[in-house]
């Protein structure tokens, strides 16, 4: 019903607002369809009995039952979120996993993850779901792929852990950028319930992962893996270090977050502190300008060090003359930066390198000047020299860190931009530069939603301590806002306090708390009125400071007391408006410090009288007095008599009736506080001085009197910390009027006796000791006469302390209280974490997941450590070609540029790629590897990036170097003419092969000297790059298969145009056979045909294309052109187009195809590659289709390429054994055959022909074995196995052939091809 | 990481509990909806019910978080101590759960986006109803965000690729042909470089829209007029349309207006850094392109654009000045309070090239004022000279909508009465606050910062798009403080 309701009220509500007629159709629509939502699942209107029926009976392969088990999925799921158990439905769900319907299956899986590990009968059930989930890592869809990871990789039962590491370890080598990153996520997952060696082996997959990957996609979740699995094991990220500076900005911003903080521990524990860490301008300025709590003795030095040595060295600088830009003399003083740094001792000396600056004055001018203030544009040069000092002196990987994480302080997430800050504050420089941009960036997103303000402020709260000036200019961005949620607005407050050290940041703060006071939130009227003590206290210390550098002192003083007794004013005015106790009790501690700050005198100069006309400090006392006799007189036990009261009311105070106003009691600690300042104003001589209007000489006397009267009356009443005070009061008046002889007071000593003597047996041990020791203080002075109880238990030394002796103790000066930030200190643990971090909001170390920044290291790293690992990880990477081939995986292309950047040192740092340079690098990435017939000009390349600009003059030479030489490159193939002239039909080609071992060895020798001649051509070339040199030795390897005009190919920029008669005969094992593409009479006289390259031809002109030659789902098709016109005429401009379409099969992911070939003569021809990327691969006969338009000069023909299975095969080992156990253990669908019949002498060129038309490999020798030939292969997209058995008897030609795989279509197939080569042969 | 996720209505039921490392018990939200509701007098937990409000003001207003930190700790639950950081978002409470360290920024970012992503699935407001009537697609959303407690794909074009986003079509498919909502295509955009980007784009009508949105917030004094605190912030707000991948190119005529910047992840930096242009390939559909605080200098020059006075006068009945404390008897007491609105000069914002040379006024649209009465107000009675007056009785917010005023002088002075009869007041409570009021208005083809566009240039692609730029400036919290 509820559910009704409110969705009607939405519907209405949207129809006000919509203003369209489409989006007013879909909301009246909507709210007709309302009960199509989810929401009935929420309804009891369904019954699990239902959902368990249709669960079970229905068929979860059949498409048509998608909305029955959708409903009941739904219903499940709804459970879960109501919070029942539905956990015996499992048996029904598991089933469930092959489900047709993508929805079903994602919501199956959820189920799963929520239940495998239920209990027993759950994991038991579990076990049947994981083959499916297997099935779909072998999925030709990354998706789907990445997908089943995830799946499997977060079920957590503990037998199959086994296979989810396999699993992962597969999906580490996908091709898919996608599949990997799922496969780094996997890591973690699995961390937790790994033992010893199987964390290895995930650390190797991680390590591996790190080194390798250069798709940020991948490579922000490897580091999160890192972050999770291995976060101290820092060295690991040596030789990727500069890869993760160049590529930080580019990964995605979840990935920045943990990136940047496992990047700060590796700075710190591998780089050197700088000495501009804590140093540097903005920290000079900020040391400056800090205040802190300090002692008196420190203080005094200060002061003095201050007012004496200041005037004197200014003096000798202007008499010197010095050049103002260099640092000129070493001066020692005293430094105080214990408080918000971690070491001990809270003051030390310290050299200061002064300067132009050098003495206070100027650097507090500095201060007021834009760079720090407004920290805006305009820099006077003053402060980027030291700025760029600062930098200079970094170690050249630190500051590539710091650099290439500035930008993100731009970032639209405030996680990143936090620990941007963080990064920058821990492990940076203090610049003005540095800091500014911290604090601007910090205060940017504090504006944000609340529960993120939150977060920044608190951080701000640490930070603004340590660096004021950075947020100084911000200051009106912290004021309050009357809906800021009440945490907040604490915070606030604090930082209002930190940020008031300049005269104009003090008024402005004032202003504010005067709004704040009258906030109807007692709590934070309260830290309101504490804070605007503190701010009184910071302005008398930042007044003085002013008056001691500008001279006039005395006028500066005054200031800063007429600011004092304006907040007097404020708070005896709220304690007279306030209704709230807290809130008044509040004031009068205030008041009570304020009046102790005004009359302090400890800082060393001549004290400045006070100038207070108003009285305001009477006032004040006045007003403690009333409220201390309001509270004293509602604890009152003995008969104190409500004349008694308005007695004292009326000759205390001469407008009484203030106290009727309000119904106060004041609580015990604050009122501790009034008695404290009463006694204070009424024994003390500074105080006394102090004007009460109507209430002095003898009517003081009286007064004093009356509160003793009243104290001792209600002394059993009081509460701790008033006992106390009442204990002090009564001895200070027991003091001060000792001297005096008249007997009158008497009375008055007595009282204080008694209340001295009650404090000695109170119950409360403090109070008691209290009083035990003031006690014996009076009785070793002056005497206690009166009441003498409990004092036997204490000794007495009768006169041994003069009065004079005891009044200087008790009532001397003391210190002034402070509100300074020695506070800070409580928080005790939570300073101790870096700002932001989740410990640090809760002040204690989350779990043991926080990891506290390691100290820095003793001195920089070696910077070879990132070199030597970079330069030996490239040379691995070219020494093995799978993991090299990974960085070109397709869809990394963007990023090319950037790994050949990083990997060349950070040399090009400021060219296009260290940010994300999007479709520019994919330009040139494709120009290069397509051999763009413009590219012949070098000179437009001139600004590519060096490896690749390098590559692409390399292949100019090599093209130039071959037009120039056309004469010997015709006669070196003309030794290649082979006997076969008419190379298309099948026959001759497959005898080619059947005699290639013997007769291919004199033309080989001719090959393999003319690869020799070519190559140290090629070397000469190639002398810049050296990557290409290991490149070599694997061409050179005479295994055959390298043809030298395979070789070539990849250089040169067109395919070049050979004499027919110079006919292909490299090694066919490499090939399938050729197949008729176009015939001449079709396309203006050009004839093309096309084969299917395989193995190391294929991987070859695979990697040329810049594709992936692991993956199966590229192709690479050979095609040859001839010229078969007629008439003499040559054909040009011969191009091969990729042609989309929207039929079926596989989609196309890239297309590689060949430069067009400028002129073909008559007679001539020529061989060109394709290499096409499917996005996957597949076992399913005519699911590749490779789509083609050739055109030439004389027209264009569209052709189809459609590879069968046979062809698609990968390649695997096997030997005979193995080979054979494992056939026999194929039966049923898995194993199909068909017999055959050729004739006698066709039997060994059948060998040739079946591996001419599949990729089947041989198990054993490539012959008949007892009349057996064995084949292994894998299918492309799921690996199964395909095993192929022809048993063929040699003397009748009569067979069988046989294959064997999991996958049944692929095996039909595979078979019908097989049979066909059989009958072609027959 | 997140441990697990759960989702609370408003009455503090669990609508959407999602676990990524082990179930985590509910007693966790219990515990936080015990700390949550400590503030809430009523039972029933807090009421949604007025639309007076932005939801923004709405967060502000709701008593219900007041007193939970954002961050807050667990003691002791069945797993150890945990952690749970808390959003708000329209009423209802997004708790993640954590077992440990981990930036409590970044959560919070990442609960806000998902929040966001509801809000551009479902409409907004995207609260309970909403929710449960998808749920299973909010599943499917966390399903695909998260991945073992990180956050895995966010970018909405690469969601929407994977999730169908409900709409009512796809209801009725689903009803008739027993579609699924699932898309059957599967995405080509999270697997490339640009996440952010759909793949296969393709629009007939080739256009990209810009608003230069600058929002005001500021805290104006009730008496005096005065403005005590402004704060401007821009944002750009871009409406995409564009076929294949294209490559835009924004530059401004000044960029030194401009103070601080933040960027969606599609922009250049490195290029921003260097010369001051915005390089980026955008996402489909809408996004906020950047966000810019002002220079101090044009943030300085602001002035309110309206002339805002309120009074508030308290009657307590029975309370002589001079007499004796009657406050321990009920009284009955009454209040008036009165507004007056006046529009001030808009000289201190830059208008729009266009708009100028045409000679038009400057308007101010949608002028409003929100004013949330005191608790203890008992029956209110309303009289405006302009515009009307909205009351929820039960939230006590009253809603004065004024519409258009134009710049000039002749201008009307618009005024608000109130006349409240409080209800008897107990001693202990709160004295009776004088409300503080929330103006909203709108300013378009103006802006305070004069930040304009000179250039939006395309390349990557061969077509040429229509494309749209233009200045609006509207009020953020924009409060007027009794003081």
């Amino acid at each position: 019903m509820n559910t009704t309701a409110s969705s009607v009220v939405a519907a209405t509500s949207s129809v006000v607002a919509a203003t369209d007629p489409t989006a007013l159709l879909n909301t009246q629509l909507s709210s007709a369809l309302s009960t199509l939502g989810d929401a009935q699942f929420w309804e009891e209107t369904i019954s699990p009995a239902t959902v368990r029926n249709e669960l079970s009976t229905t068929d979860p392969s059949n498409p048509n039952s998608t909305p029955t088990l959708q409903r009941g999925m739904k219903w499940l799921l709804a459970s879960i979120s109501k919070g029942r158990d539905v956990s015996d439905f499992y048996p029904h769900v598991v089933k469930l996993v092959g489900a047709t319907s993508l929805e079903v299956r994602k919501m199956v899986f959820m189920y799963l993850v929520q239940y495998a590990d239920h209990d027993a009968t759950t994991r038991e059930l579990s076990l049947l779901s994981i083959n499916s989930f297997q099935r779909g890592l072998a999925d030709h869809e990354q998706l789907i792929r990445g997908l089943a990871l995830r799946v499997l990789s977060s079920i957590r039962i503990q037998d199959i852990l086994q296979i989810q590491i396999l699993g992962v370890q597969k999906c580490a080598k996908d091709s898919s950028p996608y599949v990997r990153k799922c496969a780094a996520n996997a890591l973690s997952k699995l961390s937790p319930r790994c033992d010893i060696e199987q964390r290895q082996m995930l650390l190797e997959i991680m390590k591996n992962l790190l080194e390798v990957e250069t798709s940020t996609m991948v490579l922000t979740s490897v580091l999160i893996a890192f972050a999770e699995l291995c976060p101290e094991r820092l060295e690991f990220m040596h030789s990727s270090f500069r890869k993760i500076c160049h590529l930080l900005t580019d990964m995605d911003e979840w990935g920045q977050v943990v990136v940047i903080d496992t990047l700060a521990r590796y700075c710190r524990v591998f780089f050197k502190e700088p000495k501009a860490w804590k140093n540097g301008t903005a920290e000079k300025i900020d040391r400056e300008r800090r205040v802190s709590r300090v002692t008196p003795k420190e203080s005094r030095v200060k002061a003095a060090s201050n007012y004496i040595d200041e005037p004197e060295e200014t003096v000798e600088q202007v008499q010197q003359g010095l050049p103002s830009n260099l640092p000129k003399r070493v001066r020692r003083r005293v430094i105080r930066k214990g408080f918000y740094s971690d070491d001990e001792d809270s003051s030390s000396e310290e050299e200061v390198y002064e300067g132009p600056l050098g003495n206070a004055t100027s650097i507090a001018s500095a201060m007021r000047q834009p760079p720090i203030v407004g920290m805006s544009n305009v820099d006077p040069p003053i402060h980027i020299s030291p700025d760029a000092k600062e930098d200079m002196e970094l170690d050249e990987d630190h500051r590539l860190l710091l650099d290439s994480s500035m930008p993100l302080l731009k970032s639209r997430n405030a996680g990143v931009v936090l620990s941007v800050c963080s990064l920058h504050y821990y492990c940076g420089v203090s610049s003005v530069k540095a800091r500014s941009a911290i604090g601007r960036a910090l205060v940017r997103i504090h504006r944000d939603r609340r529960e993120i303000q939150y977060v920044v402020l608190t951080s701000i709260q640490t930070l603004v301590q340590e660096c004021p000036s950075a947020f100084a200019p911000f200051l009106p961005d912290f004021f309050v806002k009357a809906l800021d949620p009440p945490f907040t607005r604490l915070i606030k407050i604090d930082i209002l306090t930190s940020l008031a050290l300049e005269p104009a940041a003090i008024e402005a703060v004032l202003k504010e708390m005067r709004m704040y006071i009258r906030s109807p939130d007692t709590k934070f009227v309260s830290a309101s009125i504490r804070a605007v003590g503190k701010v009184v206290e910071l302005s008398r210390i930042i007044y003085d400071r002013e008056g001691l550098k500008s001279g006039n002192f005395a006028e500066r003083r005054r200031d800063a007391n007429r600011v004092a007794l304006d907040c007097l004013h404020g708070l005896a005015l709220t304690t007279q408006n306030s209704e709230s106790p807290a809130v008044v009790g509040e004031a009068i501690s205030v008041m009570q410090n304020i009046l102790l700050i005004l009359t302090d005198s400890s800082i060393g100069v001549s004290n400045v009288n006070i100038d207070d006309p108003n009285g305001i400090q009477g006032h004040v006392l006045r007003r403690s007095l009333l409220l201390l006799l309001k509270r004293l007189s509602s604890r009152a036990v003995r008969n104190v008599s409500k004349g008694d009261i308005d007695d004292s009311d009326e000759d205390n105070n001469e407008d009484g009736s203030q106290v009727e106003d309000f119904d106060i009691t004041l609580p015990a600690k604050d009122a501790a506080a009034a008695i404290w300042l009463t006694g204070e104003w009424m024994t003390n001589a500074y105080y006394s001085s102090i004007e009460l209007r109507g209430l002095n000489g003898d009517a003081k006397a009286r007064a004093r009197l009356e509160v003793g009267r009243m104290i001792a009356g209600s002394f059993p009443k009081l509460e701790e910390p008033e006992k106390q005070q009442a204990i002090h009061f009564a001895t200070k008046v027991i003091l001060s009027i000792a001297s005096g002889t008249i007997a009158a007071l008497s009375a008055e000593v007595a009282i204080c006796e008694h209340i001295l003597a009650m404090g000695r047996v109170d119950v409360d041990p403090d109070v008691k000791d209290r009083a035990r020791f003031e006690s014996s203080l009076l009785h070793v002075s002056i005497g206690l006469k009166h009441d003498m109880s409990a004092m036997d238990t204490l000794p007495t030394f009768r006169n041994s302390l003069s009065l004079h002796q005891a009044k200087q103790v008790v009532l001397d000066k003391r210190l002034v209280p402070s509100f300074l930030p020695v506070n800070d200190l409580s928080k005790g643990n939570a300073a101790k974490f870096r700002f932001g971090t989740l410990s640090s909001l809760v002040g204690h170390k989350a779990r043991d997941a926080y990891i506290p920044l390691p100290p820095w290291g003793e001195k920089n790293s070696a910077k070879s450590l990132r070199d030597q690992n970079e330069d030996l990880s490239k040379a691995f990477d070219s020494m093995k070609p799978k993991s090299a081939s990974k960085n070109d995986a397709p869809s990394g292309d963007f990023y090319n540029s950037d790994s050949s950047e990083s990997s060349s040192g950070s040399s090009s740092s400021d060219s296009s790629s260290s940010e994300w340079s999007g479709s520019d690098s994919e330009e040139t990435g494709s120009d290069s590897d397509m051999h763009d017939p413009k590219s012949n000009n070098p000179g437009t390349f001139t600004n590519e990036t060096a490896l690749g600009g390098g590559l692409v003059q390399m292949e100019n030479v090599v093209g130039t170097s071959l037009v120039s030489q056309p004469q010997s490159m015709e006669s070196l193939f003309a030794i290649k003419s082979s006997s076969d002239g008419s190379s298309d039909s099948d026959g001759s080609d497959s005898s080619t092969s059947e005699s290639s071992s013997g007769v291919d060895t004199a033309p080989s020798i001719n090959l393999n000297t003319h690869n020799d001649l070519l190559s140290t051509q090629v070397d000469l070339l190639r002398m810049g790059n050296h990557s290409s040199n290991i490149d070599r030795p694997a061409q050179m390897q005479p295994t055959g298969s390298a043809s030298a005009i395979d070789d070539l190919r990849g250089l040169v920029m067109a395919p070049i145009a050979v004499p027919e008669s110079a006919d292909e005969t490299s090694s066919e094992r490499d090939t399938s056979s050729w197949m008729q593409l176009v015939r001449p009479e079709l396309c203006g006289g050009l004839a093309a045909r096309a084969r299917y390259l395989r193995g190391k031809a294929r991987e070859r002109e695979v990697k040329l294309a810049g594709l992936d030659p692991d993956s199966s789902a590229v192709i690479c098709v050979q095609i040859q052109f001839k010229n078969k016109k007629n008439d003499d005429g040559s054909l040009r401009r011969i191009k091969i187009l990729p042609r989309s379409s929207s039929k079926g099969g596989i989609a196309i992911k890239r297309t590689v195809c060949p430069p067009e070939i400028p002129e073909l003569k008559k007679g001539q021809m020529s061989t060109a590659h394709v290499c096409i990327q499917f996005t996957s691969a597949s076992n399913r006969e005519g699911d590749m289709v490779i789509r083609l338009d050739i055109k030439s000069s004389s027209g264009g023909v569209p052709v189809e390429i459609k590879p069968h299975v046979g062809e698609l095969l990968r390649p695997c080992n096997m030997n005979v054994t193995d080979f054979d156990s494992t056939l026999t253990k194929m039966h049923g669908f898995q194993r199909v055959s068909a017999s055959f019949a050729i004739s006698s002498g066709n039997v060994d060129a059948l060998i040739a022909a079946v591996f001419k038309e599949t990729a089947l490999n041989p198990v054993g020798p490539a012959k008949f074995d007892n009349g057996r030939l064995r084949l292994v292969a894998q299918l492309p997209a799921s690996n199964d196995l395909v095993l192929g058995l022809i048993e063929c008897d040699k003397l009748t030609g009569s067979g069988q052939v046989t294959t064997c795989c999991d996958h049944a279509v692929a095996g039909n197939s595979i078979l019908s091809t097989l049979k066909q080569t059989t009958t072609r042969l027959g | 990481m997140i441990q697990s996720i759960f989702i609370l209505s408003p009455t503090g039921e669990v609508l959407i509990e999602r676990h990524f490392r082990g179930v985590t018990s509910r007693s966790v939200c219990d515990y936080f909806w015990d700390q949550a509701s400590v503030s809430v007098n009523h039972h029933g937990g807090l009421s949604t019910t007025t639309s007076l409000l932005t939801n923004e003001e709405q967060q502000l207003l709701l008593p219900l978080h007041e007193s939970v930190l954002p961050v807050m700790e667990v003691p002791e639950s069945d797993h150890g101590t945990v952690y749970i950081i808390s959003i708000l978002r329209d009423g209802l409470s997004y708790l993640a759960v954590l077992p440990s360290e981990v930036s409590p920024l970044m959560i919070l970012e990442f609960l806000h986006r998902i929040a966001d992503m509801f809000v551009d699935y479902f409409g907004s407001p995207a609260d309970e109803s909403a929710i449960k009537d998808n749920f299973s697609t909010v599943y499917q959303l966390l399903e695909e965000m998260v991945d073992y407690g990180w956050p895995l794909t966010t970018e909405p074009n690469a969601l929407k690729q994977m999730i169908r986003p409900p709409s009512v079509m796809a209801k009725l498919q689903s009803v008739v042909f027993s579609n699924t909502s699932v898309s059957g295509e599967l995405p080509r955009g999270t697997i490339s470089n640009i996440p952010w980007r759909a793949a296969g784009v393709s629009y007939s009508q080739n256009e990209i829209y810009m608003d230069i949105v600058e929002e005001v917030d500021a805290i104006v004094d009730a008496v005096s007029g005065s403005l005590v605190s402004s704060d401007v912030s821009g944002s750009i707000q871009c409406q995409s349309h564009l076929s294949g991948i294209p490559d835009l190119l924004l530059t401004f005529n000044d960029p030194s207006l401009i103070d601080d910047w933040a960027f969606h992840p599609c922009v250049r930096y490195g290029r921003f850094e260097r010369e001051q242009v915005v390089s980026f390939v955008p996402p489909d559909g809408n996004f906020q392109l950047m966000k810019y605080s002002l220079n101090a200098d044009r943030r300085a020059n602001f002035s309110p654009p309206l002339d805002c006075h309120s009074q508030w006068h308290v009657n307590k009945a029975d309370l002589g000045f001079a007499g004796e404390s009657s406050a321990k008897q009920p009284a009955e007491s009454s209040a008036k309070l009165t507004v007056q609105m006046q529009v001030k000069s808009l000289s201190s914002l830059i208008k729009s090239a266009t708009r100028t040379v045409g000679g038009m006024k400057t308007v101010v649209e949608n002028v409003s004022v929100t004013i949330p009465l005191p608790k203890l107000v008992g029956t209110a009675k309303f009289q405006v000279s302009m515009g009307s007056v909205v009351y929820d009785e039960g939230g006590k917010i009253a809603k004065w909508t004024l519409g258009k005023m134009a710049d000039g002088g002749n201008t009307t002075r618009a005024q608000f009465t109130a006349d409240l009869k409080l209800n008897p007041q107990k001693t202990g409570d709160e004295d009776i606050q004088s409300p503080n009021l929330f103006l909203h208005w709108k300013i378009p083809l103006a802006s305070v910062s004069g930040l304009s566009v000179s250039g939006l240039s395309l390349s990557g692609e061969a077509y040429r798009p229509y494309k749209g730029v233009r200045n609006i400036t509207k009020s953020g919290l924009y409060q007027v403080r009794y003081s």
